[in-house]
């Protein structure tokens, strides 16, 4: 620089500004990160405890210490072994429901780690301006219009494009899914076809009867909680779908 | 005397099914061969059943006989079936049953879900004897078709609109294709898919495809104009809004495919159905890409089809996509998914269309044909020229009256 030359002012005082953006952006970025780093760690915690609990089990260990306790261990066997006709059938309605609860939050949650990508790049790009463009590939006219070279021309630059995860493409089948599933029934119908398991089920019918005081109110409970669960999701769904058009909004206008 | 067998018919009865039937009958009738329809009173299978019911059992239509088109129709009052899926005249008459423990209780209850008629099959029973007779059945998943065909297996023939859907491999569907005479298919893959799934011999499979009307024209620009569309590159799709047909998944990709180019072009969507725009993936920041049509009156359609610049089918299952080959033959080329058969096949054949199986194949097809009207021209003009000379109805009724046996009038 030239001594009698005047520093460009203005141009001294945009990169200042672009510094000072630049600074500020940064400090916000990890500041939001910081809190995104929280709920990401408490997803994380969430979808562990998913696997630990989801499985409701009718059959956890019996054990007594004294002669006493050990009796009443053996009768409550028997009973809880008598009783796995009526049980475990509800158990196992209730699983299939938690399993597709889980995978559905599951999915939920890796649906928003790839939202948290696509703001993370565009605020990236809000920093550091767009490289040069590659060159289109949809630009240069092929040679050969035969629908098998051009199938292969769409092979080969669709296996360049990079790949688009669409996380909310694997949820949208299971709101139906769940509701399928949300309605655990106590009272599926008992029959036999030979004398002796006619008999069978005659007895069960009446033996579940008789239970029904105690068996239903659990029951509708836990119903209660499944459609509460099962509401859940598409509402969630959509607010995923909007947040996901805007982020494509945005993203084209980049 | 060529007797079509159906659930459904008539004038204001919607499905893919239906209309087939009607132009199918509507055709034979007119090259002179002598044709009727056998359907219940219900409408369509859009409708709502009797309380308790079946979908489409509510009376629509007046039983007994009409004409539609000068062609004979008998209509019959629907019934239930059992709780095991068995119709009131099999129960009665259990020498007419198969034996059935070979099915699972679920494929027999699927049939009992579904419309049926006894005193459509009393008809069947009736006429199952006479030698000038030829049944054709369809579609295949009813019960209309499965008991129809087991009355008069000699005389019967399955006009399957198959698709690879779970219930096509149901023990019954297979059972009832064996005792049929014959099958007729719409297309090459899925007369392949039936050798497949049933192990049916190839002289027992016609491909007799299906028409559309030939003579309809769309104009672009009134459709352009009439949704203010300028010269915008439009895409379309056209069908059922079920997840069936893949709309989900169109969306998506077309969201992903504006994210990362900008926005170039627009998605218009016309038919109606089931499924929620929202449970499809809409949302209302898609606005400005997506135009919603809704359900179009029959002009409107090919007009619609005529101003796209590419119809999209991403649909999975089709036995023929009538939609594709109205969209070709107004010269609009056509991508279609590489995993659906047919729609596959179509476009291989014609080279009016070309395939994708992921985002990255879908975004360059985009690519190539938005930068190359020419090559849209070209492709347009293939997809056109392969429906003229494989989707005109006297054809497709000639195959079919040769198939099943009848004699023509001259």
């Amino acid at each position: 620089m030239q001594h009698n030359e005047a520093p460009d002012v203005a141009v001294i005082l945009e990169q200042l500004r672009h510094e000072l953006r630049a600074q500020r952006a940064a400090q916000g970025e990890a500041d939001a990160s910081t809190a995104l780093g929280a709920i990401e760690r408490e997803l994380q915690h969430c979808a562990e405890q998913l696997e630990i609990t989801r499985v409701v089990s009718a059959h956890w260990p019996l054990e007594g210490r004294t002669l006493y306790q050990r009796g009443w261990v053996l009768i409550n066997k028997v009973v809880r072994r008598a009783l796995r006709w009526y049980i475990n059938p509800i158990v196992e309605q209730q699983n299939a429901f938690n399993a597709a609860a889980a995978r559905s939050l599951h999915l939920l949650i890796e649906a928003h780690a790839d939202l948290r990508d696509q703001l993370a790049e565009l605020q990236r790009r809000e920093l550091a301006p767009p490289p040069h463009a590659p060159p289109d590939p949809g630009q240069a006219r092929p040679h050969d219009t035969a629908t098998e070279q051009l199938q292969a021309l769409i092979e080969r630059q669709g296996r360049a494009e990079v790949r688009a995860a669409l996380p909310d493409l694997g949820l949208r089948p299971w709101p139906l899914r769940l509701r399928e599933l949300a309605t655990v029934t106590a009272h599926w119908p008992l029959v036999g076809t030979t004398p002796l398991t006619k008999a069978r089920a005659l007895a069960q019918r009446v033996l579940r009867q008789y239970l029904r005081w105690m068996i239903n109110p659990i029951v509708e409970q836990q119903n209660g909680a499944n459609a509460a669960i099962h509401a859940a999701l598409p509402p969630l769904l959509a607010a995923d779908g909007e947040l996901r058009a805007r982020l494509a909004a945005l993203r084209s206008r980049r | 005397m060529i007797t079509l067998v159906l659930p459904w018919f008539g004038p204001e009865s919607a499905g893919g099914a239906e209309t087939q039937a009607r132009a199918l009958a509507q055709s034979l009738h007119a090259l002179g061969v002598p044709v009727r329809v056998w359907a219940s009173t219900g409408q369509d299978s859009f409708q709502p059943g009797v309380a308790g019911w079946p979908y489409g059992t509510r009376p629509y239509y007046p039983p007994g006989h009409s004409l539609v088109d000068g062609v004979p129709v008998w209509r019959f009052h629907a019934t239930r079936a059992d709780a095991q899926g068995l119709p009131r005249l099999f129960a009665l008459r259990p020498q007419l049953c198969p034996d059935l423990s070979q099915f699972a209780l679920h494929e027999l209850r699927l049939l009992g879900s579904l419309l049926g008629s006894d005193q459509l099959y009393a008809a069947i029973l009736a006429a199952r004897h006479d030698p000038d007779n030829r049944f054709i059945f369809l579609p295949y998943p009813f019960p209309t078709t499965f008991w129809g065909t087991l009355l008069a297996p000699a005389h019967s023939y399955v006009l399957a609109c198959l698709h690879d859907e779970p219930y096509a491999r149901y023990r019954t569907y297979r059972f009832m294709l064996h005792q049929a005479r014959g099958m007729l298919a719409n297309s090459h893959p899925e007369a392949a898919l039936a050798q497949q799934l049933y192990g049916l011999p190839a002289e027992r499979i016609v491909v007799t495809g299906e028409g559309i009307d030939l003579h309809a024209r769309g104009d672009a620009a009134r459709f352009r104009q009439r949704y203010h569309l300028g010269d915008q590159p439009l895409l379309l799709f056209a069908g059922r809004r079920d997840a069936s047909k893949n709309l989900p998944l169109l969306l998506a990709y077309l969201r992903e495919y504006q994210a990362r180019r900008g926005a170039p072009c627009r998605l218009a969507l016309m038919g109606a159905g089931t499924l929620s725009m929202e449970a499809a993936g809409y949302a209302s920041a898609l606005e400005p890409w997506v135009l919603d049509l809704g359900f179009l009156d029959a002009q409107t359609k090919q007009d619609a089809y005529a101003a796209a610049d590419i119809f999209v089918q991403p649909s999975l299952h089709e036995s023929f996509s009538i939609v594709l080959m109205e969209a070709w033959l107004q010269g609009t080329p056509a991508l279609v998914h590489a995993d659906c058969a047919v729609t596959a096949d179509h476009a291989q054949r014609s080279g009016g269309g070309l395939a994708w199986r992921s985002f990255g194949e879908f975004a360059a097809a985009l690519d190539l044909l938005l930068a190359h009207p020419d090559l849209r021209y070209s492709l347009g003009q293939r997809g056109r020229a392969y429906v003229l000379a494989t989707c005109d109805w006297a054809t497709v009724a000639r195959r079919t009256a040769a198939f099943v046996g009848s004699c023509l009038k001259s």
